[in-house]
């Protein structure tokens, strides 16, 4: 199973990445990928923080049919905080950046990501945008929703839009960054013997993620700056008053935002299929078809856009289009589900933490993904367009799904990130609460979504009847809160306090835990050469690879 | 440094001559396209016809022969290419403005109604803020 | 075999164009090659949009766009457009020489590749100043009285300023970048000297930004009477 060739003695383990050192500069002027991946680990963590603090708000102010301490204006801002934070700031960067920064040099098997210093840049230009975000915040906040749907961005409000348009467009390039170090890295840089096949469901799941954040995101950094234009020089581009079109923005929009969903989704996929295969033994069903989806996913998704404007007046012959192939997405999701399944199924399955999070991610993206195809079809989404069914469906893929698949790849890739291990009941026990605190604050936003509830609302009086839902959606919350927060203490904890853990605690097949944990600065000290196929379990199998492997050495070495 | 000799030697160099015909197919192409402009043919979609192809063509030679995709990795190629999912963008997104006055059956959208507007009520001062409730129209 | 090789070269050789990350010049090039474009289409996308938006409001307002245009200098814009392909010219030659590893061919064809750059901004700014003392920036000072309707000739302006505006934030970044790239070369600075890519990498971003300018130019100035 080992990576390195044992030909002679053993090394003295060698330094580690977190040794390499100790300044306050070697860290905010590194260009190596997995330091990197720290800096963003903080960073997006503290942003979850503060979009969590948002979520917190709303479901308060939600407690009572008129409002509980916000006003109007001040509501409007708080969800648009959200908003923006969760999805430009956490969900967006949150895989790809932290864990995929971390892992996808180690699982290629190269030194470092193509684009060191672009990678660091890339850390810059988020953090100026989160800073940006912030002043927007301490500005008095921004009131257009996520969405900066014109005419309301472009004319109307007085908030802070220029600001966020600015932090949202930056956020952006950011993002664009990391997709091109990704692809680079990923085409020109797996070790010898890495074939396409033989890459794990995770760098795929990567490549097509990267594929789409260069296609969709300049769209909406210049749709982005198009709003800030006409903002400030009234132009007319959006805005009916001024001969604009705001179907146009919406198209832009979507054009992006739709494929923005798979970038904050196909992450998680990779994370977990890595996680179902580590945890149940067995090499991933359907392998070729679970790649291959990823890619499916990531063309479909640049074609379903439409599915949010069916009732915003674009041709309702498109719309049929779009529903169609918005269910058409539901194929390439659906070979997924089953094939986690089916690699389940016979498998000697551990319930570790992270496959507690792991099973965890398909009951709830199962929920979301066929709650979806309710949206998906045109005469459902007419009574269900803008309701709390839209806003439970999306957090049951974008937090059931993502926050899931991101917890628990940092729960099991942890100990390579820093040699120790965490207390795994603690784990068990704050997964299993995320779980149930989920399912407690967004199911019940199912039901009052279809009884009518319209999002973006904080007043339901004239339908008093709501409030049970709400109260339990807010009960629920805090009980989510309670399980997102144990994992930042435990985990911190185990950074001193932790079990000092082998190279590879899970027995896991990846060429990520065939180098030391917490891996040296060039991730591996020799190269890596693989002559195994991805996800081999079998012991016997394993053996003779390995004899295989040294003949090949020493044919290489002469 | 063996390797970056080595390397150099591998990769083709075009000659000064295939860069001058280049540019020289792109000076007269750049001519073409100001002469086509001051002809009318008739109507303005030729015109725009003529425009467009040879600015594809400009760029097409650009493409190939000044970025050397023709020599290029196929990977290259891909990615070149790539560049042109955004007609499907495009695409699409005509489809929608063509198709939205298009009637299920005849006479469903009444006998005057338009579906796309004319946008008759563009401000004629467009330094102001639009009134929200101008009437005056 | 290769990667053994590799391997020593990376352990005795920090100075040279190769990075750490590498395994062999090879590699380093293909991946930059790879990123490159990669980013090219990013700004494929990036422009794209902006014409959508120009044609979308172009085939809805095609008179008022074509009264608007009238405004516009055909002439000294076709003279940036040969400009443009002349510096593209010189950029594929610098290139080419760098290939050949012609240090003194290099700085003669980045030369004039700088040279063009400034050309173009000046005439730019010479366009965008006219406008300006005309009204017809769009904003408060925005004042138009022409055949079109003042508030789509606003819409055009916009629409003018902002994708010429951001083809000429190309350009300036351009002439950074070329001349961060010549000052390499003229220092004799090995990253430079001993592998082609950064130049090849600095010629295919201006091919784009003369892409760009190539449909722009019909686009813009060029518009026939509907």
């Amino acid at each position: 199973m080992s990576a390195v060739p044992a030909t002679q003695a053993p090394a003295p383990k060698p330094k580690s990445y977190l040794e390499n050192g100790h300044t306050v500069a070697s860290w905010l002027l590194t260009g190596d990928h997995k330091r990197i991946a720290i800096l963003y680990l903080i960073s997006v963590s503290i942003f979850f923080l503060v979009g969590g603090i948002a979520a917190g708000m709303i479901r308060t102010e939600l407690l009572l049919p008129k409002g509980v301490f916000l006003e109007n204006d001040s509501y409007n801002k708080v969800f648009t905080l959200h908003g923006i934070v969760m999805i430009f700031f956490f969900l967006i960067p949150a895989i790809p950046a932290v864990l995929g920064n971390f892992l996808i040099p180690l699982m290629v098997g190269a030194r470092d990501l193509a684009f060191p210093r672009l990678n660091l840049l890339s850390w810059y230009v988020y953090m100026a945008a989160g800073t940006l975000g912030v002043i927007v915040i301490l500005l008095g906040g921004v009131d257009t929703g996520w969405t900066f749907y014109t005419p309301y961005s472009s004319l109307y409000s007085n908030s802070q839009v220029g600001l966020t348009i600015a932090a949202a467009f930056l956020a952006g390039f950011s993002s664009i960054f990391t997709g091109i170090n990704f692809i680079a890295t990923i085409h020109k840089m797996r070790a010898p013997g890495l074939t396409w096949f033989r890459l794990p469901l995770f760098v795929w799941a990567h490549y097509a993620t990267s594929v789409i954040i260069i296609l969709g995101t300049p769209v909406i950094a210049i749709t982005l700056l198009l709003v800030g234009v006409e903002r400030v020089f009234r132009i007319g581009i959006f805005s009916p008053e001024l001969g604009g079109d705001p179907i146009l923005f919406q198209h832009l929009f979507w054009f992006y935002s739709h494929p923005a969903v798979y970038i904050m989704i196909l992450p998680a996929m990779g994370v977990i299929s890595e996680l179902i295969s580590a945890f149940s033994r067995r090499p991933v069903f359907g392998y070729h078809f679970v790649a291959f989806s990823s890619l499916a996913i990531a063309g479909l998704g640049f074609l379903v856009w439409g599915h949010h404007m069916f009732v915003s007046g674009q041709s309702m012959y498109q719309g049929v289009v779009f529903s169609l192939i918005s269910f058409l997405v539901a194929v390439p999701s659906a070979i997924k589900v089953f094939n986690w399944t089916a690699t389940i199924y016979k498998g000697t399955v551990k319930l570790d933490t992270p496959m507690i999070y792991a099973l965890g991610f398909i009951g709830l993206f199962l929920i979301g993904g066929l709650t979806g195809l309710y949206l998906s079809s045109m005469a459902t989404d007419i009574h269900l367009h803008d309701t709390y069914f839209v806003v439970a469906h999306f957090h049951y893929v974008m937090v059931g799904g993502t926050i899931m698949g991101y917890l628990g790849g940092i729960h099991f890739w942890w100990p390579k990130m820093f040699g120790r291990m965490y207390p795994d009941n603690w784990g068990k026990l704050s997964a299993v609460i995320v779980f149930i605190g989920f399912n407690l604050t967004f199911m019940p936003q199912f039901v009052v979504g279809y009884l009518g509830m319209p999002r973006r609302y904080h007043y339901y009086y004239l339908q008093p009847e709501f409030q049970p839902y709400h109260i339990m959606s807010t009960l629920g919350s805090s009980v989510l809160g309670v399980g997102y927060f144990m994992p930042v203490l435990y985990l911190l904890w185990s950074l001193k306090y932790g079990k000092k853990v082998g190279d590879n605690p899970w027995g896991a097949s990846g060429l990520e835990w065939e180098t030391s944990s917490p891996p040296p600065t060039t991730n591996f000290l020799e190269m890596p050469i693989v002559t195994k196929e991805v996800y081999t379990y079998d012991a016997e199998k394993a053996e003779e690879e390995f004899e295989h492997r040294q003949e090949l050495i020493e044919e290489v070495t002469g | 440094m063996s390797h970056s000799n080595d390397h150099a030697a591998n990769h083709h160099v075009d000659s000064v001559g295939t860069y001058i015909a280049t540019f020289g197919a792109l000076t007269i192409l750049m001519i073409a396209t100001i002469a086509a402009a001051q002809v009318n043919f008739g109507h303005s979609i030729v015109n725009n016809i003529i425009a467009m192809t040879i600015a594809i063509l400009k760029a097409t030679l650009v493409i190939a022969i000044f970025m050397a995709v023709r020599r290029s990795s196929g990977l290259v190629k891909l990615y070149a290419i790539g560049g042109f999912v955004w007609f499907l963008l495009f695409f699409i997104m005509f489809c929608d403005y063509a198709t939205r006055s298009w009637e299920p059956v005849k006479g469903w959208y009444g006998e005057e109604s338009k579906v796309v507007p004319d946008y008759p009520h563009v401000t004629d001062h467009p330094g102001e803020r639009p009134e929200k409730h101008d009437s005056g129209h | 075999m290769a990667a053994i090789a590799a391997e020593q070269a990376h352990s005795h050789d920090h100075h040279g164009p190769l990075h750490h990350q590498f395994e062999d010049l090879d590699q380093q090039n293909e991946a930059y090659l790879v990123g490159m474009w990669a980013f090219l289409v990013q700004e494929v996308m990036f422009f794209g949009a902006l014409f959508l938006t120009y044609t979308l409001m172009r085939w809805q307002y095609p008179m008022d766009w074509y009264f608007a245009h009238n405004e516009l200098d055909w002439k000294l814009a076709g003279f940036n457009t040969f400009n443009l392909l002349l510096s593209s010219f010189f950029a594929a030659m610098g290139v080419r020489s760098a290939q050949l590893k012609d240090r003194k061919g290099v700085l003669l064809w980045l030369g004039g590749v700088l040279l063009c750059c400034l050309v173009f901004l000046g005439i730019k700014y010479v366009e965008y100043a006219l406008k300006w003392e005309h009204h017809l920036v769009p904003g408060p000072s925005f004042f138009y009285q022409g055949e079109a309707n003042p508030g789509v000739a606003q819409m055009f302006f916009g629409l003018y300023f902002a994708m010429t505006g951001l083809h000429g934030i190309h350009v300036a970044v351009g002439l950074i970048v070329f001349g961060i790239l010549w000052l390499m070369w003229y220092f004799r600075k090995t990253i430079v000297t001993e592998d082609y890519m950064p130049t090849e990498m600095c010629g295919l971003y201006w091919h784009f930004v003369d892409l760009v300018w190539i449909f722009l130019y019909p686009l813009f100035y060029l518009i026939p009477h509907p």
